[in-house]
């Protein structure tokens, strides 16, 4: 065994026992006014502590209602930072407009619109524009549709290119088990669409009892 | 040569599902038209199978002319 173990009184336990909740430093402070034990560091005191298990009984953890540490304060910067930020009313050179088109990666179009960006709060954000069209003129897509392009072409938004399905139909359509719709001649299209809600239906109805 | 037409297809298909939709059925004849359904899928499956190769073999015709006619044995003759 390393060197010799420190031995207190038992008044001086029953004293730090009964002060276990302070802070350690306010704890040695106390102790060494009272007791006047200068071998005694903060360390030893905390080691007694967790020896006996006297815990302080504060997690660190913040209670429901409890007011944050830095509310009101503003957040600090470096003056060579905030140099060069935007300042109010200023914007990026590659800003763009109200209606502006893109393709999105799925192939769809995209046009900014004028409704606030729930995301970043801006003025302007990006719709699907056959959606955004369709909606204007047939109402809110159902639950569980979805809107399909009937001639295949997606960036051919006019409403009426594009009809609210069942999302359960879309696979009876392309893909793996489907009839490949998509790339079917244009005279096949209406009747591959017949069949498949047909087929959805008749799925339906199988369902039901 | 039937006289039928692709058109007449979508009709049959489109009147299976109004039936289907009927909402006064009882549970047999549901079962009854949920049958008839699933056969007049598979059957019309056929059919557009059938209409893609007559479609891509007038296609090939447009693209290559005569030339390619003896590997398209039913072009020209049937009609």
């Amino acid at each position: 065994m390393k060197g010799k173990a420190i031995s207190y009184t038992e008044l001086e336990l029953a004293f730090v026992s009964v002060r276990r909740d302070l802070p350690r430093r306010e704890l040695h402070r106390q102790f060494q006014r009272t007791f006047g034990r200068p071998e005694i560091t903060v360390d030893h005191l905390k080691s007694l502590c967790t020896r006996q298990g006297w815990k302080t009984g504060r997690d660190g953890r913040f209670v429901p209602g409890q007011v944050a540490m830095n509310k009101g304060k503003s957040m600090p910067f470096h003056p060579n930072s905030a140099r060069t930020q935007f300042k109010p009313g200023r914007e990026p050179h590659n800003t763009k407009y109200l209606g502006h088109r893109r393709i999105s990666k799925d192939g769809y179009v995209e046009v900014s619109v004028a409704e606030t960006n729930p995301h970043t709060g801006y003025g302007r954000r990006y719709v699907q524009e056959h959606r955004w069209l369709w909606e204007k003129a047939n109402g809110p897509v159902p639950d569980g549709h979805c809107l399909k392009c009937l001639d295949g072409d997606k960036t051919n938004t006019d409403p009426a290119n594009w009809e609210a399905l069942p999302r359960a139909l879309l696979p009876r359509l392309n893909g793996r088990f489907g009839r490949g719709y998509d790339d079917a001649p244009a005279e096949l299209k209406p009747t591959i669409l017949a069949i498949a809600k047909l087929e959805h239906q008749a799925r339906e109805a199988k369902k039901v009892k | 040569m039937t006289k039928n037409k692709l058109t007449d297809l979508n009709d049959h298909l489109f009147a299976q599902l109004e039936r289907m939709s009927d909402e006064a059925m009882s549970t047999e004849q549901l079962e009854q038209e949920t049958k008839r359904a699933t056969a007049i899928v598979s059957l019309s499956d056929q059919i557009i199978e059938g209409q893609k190769l007559r479609l891509q073999a007038a296609k090939l015709f447009a693209d290559h002319g005569a030339e390619i006619l003896p590997h398209l044995p039913q072009i020209g003759n049937s009609e």
